[in-house]
């Protein structure tokens, strides 16, 4: 695993960590790799606002708690604590667009479209969705 | 042109695809195939004039959009995957601007709202800048011309959200008006997912319209094409050169490393058609308008501020028109209110918290509306030259906008209460939903603008018209006043910014140069 990849998947596993825990590693797995995609596809400009936002989170939101970086050695728990209060500090722009992105994609799956009461179970995606299909584990890309 | 829009789809030849140098020859060349640049394409084609144009971005085919996730058509269709930003100066929020990087530019992504420039506006040029070519009564045979082209119709209003519904009712009960928008479509279903790209064709946006009648009249459309240079002798345009960009669109290929072909198109006349952002970067690389000092300055953004309102009822905003209504009811104040919905993805995004505080409020997200409110704002943004292929932009928000924002925030939050709303979430990073008497204690007045949450989707003005070359970029037929032969056809011409959404402004002002240049021979 790449450290892009180690960060963007501990910043996903706190951002959408419920009460049972974080997502599916299967789901996490795509959408490490999905985001990947969308950077390379975005070009340089988009790389470096979220990678730059990532090493933001990555380093300077675990000292906010006390405990050193990265915030990969946190438990969940504790990355959401960190990450809470740098989204209130002035380094929270950042940390949207890491957010945003993620939430983005992250929303895309059917299963986390359904967790959020968007679709009901048997239900397409809504019109805004149109034509989302289950996406491939293996393939960030592919939808 | 009469009766029916003509639609179809253009003939586009994928520049990267022919894997050499490429060396055109034309009458015009049109850089940029947005909602300016098609049209100047299309009317001179029509005319008989042999027209190249040059498109930065891919094509993106409606039935590629039909296999899309929303987020797939920002990687491929919008500029940096919908991350450009104006960044903020002073007491100024950094601002979010999306913009096309495709076949058809920004129209493909605007939800299809289409206002005639507000006569106020027009009223400002004539008086304040000296332009009385641009009334509304001279304007409009180019704003009919347009409408007629590109099929403008009232949205129905059994076609809002139940989003935008709420809104109205609320607003109704203080006395604030909501009208109807128009937009450019023919068989819209209200998918709601116009900002990816119309899957059903229904958006009659330019690569619907104008680029299909551009090529059957005879023009070679060229995608995946850079300009980096507008080619300038003896004082006059002769055309233009730039790179093709090849796939795949990599970090590595946009660093340049590798040799990429290049491209060189010699004309007799060039029409920039490039937006905000990169028409001034692209006279200041030429050269062009140096001695003005105006190149890249005076960007207007209308900064726009977007409400979400948590209901009991469940909202479901994404079934309806992505936009059918507005309020001008604080208009006179500089602002103006516009309907919207987002994907439940970009909302979630914005509700406040991680772990199980954002998983509790992404629950919510099918009970939330959503409504946006922008500022016709003085102006303050500059463009300059970066270290890359992309501009550097800041924005200094002028005082008396800044204080609009509370305004705006406070009056969109007041409407959702008194439609029902339980909790409203102001654009403030960080912030938790309020209630409404959170709302009067919160003081919008002092919040940093770090902590703001601002977009943009209309940047306009970097290389205005005027009557005059020391304050201005081209002159009122959009002819750069240094360059013979060189004509900019784009929002960046619009000498202020409008308060409303320039799509039609701008595709009138292109119908006008279009007509002027028919009626000039060639050189």
């Amino acid at each position: 695993m790449s450290l892009f990849d180690r960060d963007a998947r501990a910043f996903a596993e706190a951002l959408f960590a419920g009460p049972e825990g974080p997502p599916p590693d299967e789901r996490l797995r795509w959408l490490v790799a999905d985001l990947a995609d969308f950077l390379e596809q975005s070009g340089p400009r988009a790389w470096a606002v979220i990678t730059g936002g990532l090493e933001v989170a990555t380093w300077l939101a675990p000292p906010l708690i006390g405990k050193l970086p990265p915030l990969s050695r946190l438990s969940v728990e504790e990355r959401c604590r960190a990450l809470d209060k740098l989204e209130h500090s002035p380094a929270g722009l950042p940390l949207l667009a890491v957010k945003a992105i993620l939430c983005i994609l992250y929303y895309e799956h059917p299963d986390s479209l359904a967790e959020i009461g968007v679709t009901k179970p048997g239900e397409s995606a809504p019109g805004c969705l149109v034509e989302l299909r289950r996406p491939a584990a293996s393939s960030g890309g592919a939808a | 042109m009469s009766g029916e829009p003509f639609v179809g789809r253009a003939r586009v030849n994928e520049a990267s695809r022919e894997g050499r140098d490429l060396e055109l020859d034309a009458d015009v060349v049109v850089v940029g195939s947005g909602a300016g640049g098609a049209v100047v394409a299309a009317l001179l084609a029509e005319a008989g004039r042999r027209v190249i144009v040059l498109e930065e971005g891919p094509n993106v085919s409606v039935d590629e959009i039909q296999s899309m996730r929303p987020s797939q058509h920002m990687r491929r269709a919008w500029r940096d995957g919908g991350m450009t930003v104006a960044v903020g100066v002073g007491d100024t929020p950094t601002i979010n601007v999306t913009m096309g990087r495709a076949v058809g530019g920004s129209s493909i992504l605007t939800g299809g709202v289409c206002f005639r420039t507000p006569e106020h506006v027009l009223s400002t040029w004539e008086e304040r800048l000296g332009l009385p070519q641009f009334s509304p009564a001279k304007l409009d045979a180019y704003f009919s011309e347009v409408e007629r082209a590109i099929h403008v119709e009232e949205v129905p209003v059994e076609m809002r959200s139940r989003s935008t519904q709420l809104f109205a009712e609320g607003a109704e009960k203080l006395g604030y008006a909501i009208e109807p928008l128009r937009r450019n479509t023919m068989g819209c279903n209200g998918c709601g997912r116009c900002n990816f790209g119309c899957p059903h064709g229904a958006k009659l946006s330019v690569d619907m319209t104008y680029l299909p009648r551009a090529t059957a009249a005879g023009a070679e459309l060229w995608s995946d094409c850079l300009v980096e240079r507008v080619l300038v002798e003896g004082g006059r345009a002769v055309g233009v050169e730039g790179t093709i960009l090849t796939r795949p669109r990599g970090l590595a290929g946009k660093l340049g490393f590798g040799r990429a072909p290049k491209l060189r198109v010699r004309a007799k006349q060039v029409v920039i058609a490039a937006g905000s952002y990169h028409s001034p970067l692209l006279l200041e690389r030429s050269g062009v308008g140096r001695a003005s000092g105006q190149v890249g300055r005076n960007m207007t953004l209308h900064p726009a501020f977007r409400m979400f309102a948590r209901f009991e009822v469940r909202v479901e905003g994404w079934r309806g028109a992505l936009q059918s209504a507005y309020s001008r009811a604080l208009e006179s104040d500089g602002i103006t209110m516009v309907g919207l919905f987002v994907p439940p993805g970009v909302l979630a995004a914005t509700m406040p918290g991680f772990g199980t505080e954002h998983v509790r409020r992404a629950a919510d997200v099918p009970h939330l509306a959503v409504f946006g409110g922008l500022i016709h704002d003085e102006g303050g943004g500059t463009v300059r030259r970066g270290p890359g292929r992309e501009p550097i932009v800041t924005y200094r928000m002028a005082p008396a906008d800044r204080a609009r924002i509370p305004q705006i925030i406070r009056t969109m939050a007041e409407v959702f209460f008194a439609a029902g709303a339980k909790e409203v979430f102001p654009p403030i990073l960080g912030q938790p939903g309020v209630g409404p008497d959170e709302l009067r204690t919160l003081d919008l007045e002092r919040i940093p603008a770090l902590r703001l949450e601002c977009s943009s989707q209309h940047p306009l003005g970097s290389c205005r018209m005027g009557r005059r070359p020391d304050d201005s970029v081209v002159d009122v037929d959009g002819q750069a006043w240094d360059v013979r032969g060189l004509y900019v056809a784009d929002g960046s011409i619009v000498p202020t910014s409008l308060g409303v959404n320039p799509q039609l402004t701008i595709m009138a002002l292109a119908t006008r140069i279009a007509h002027g240049l028919r009626e000039r021979p060639l050189p």
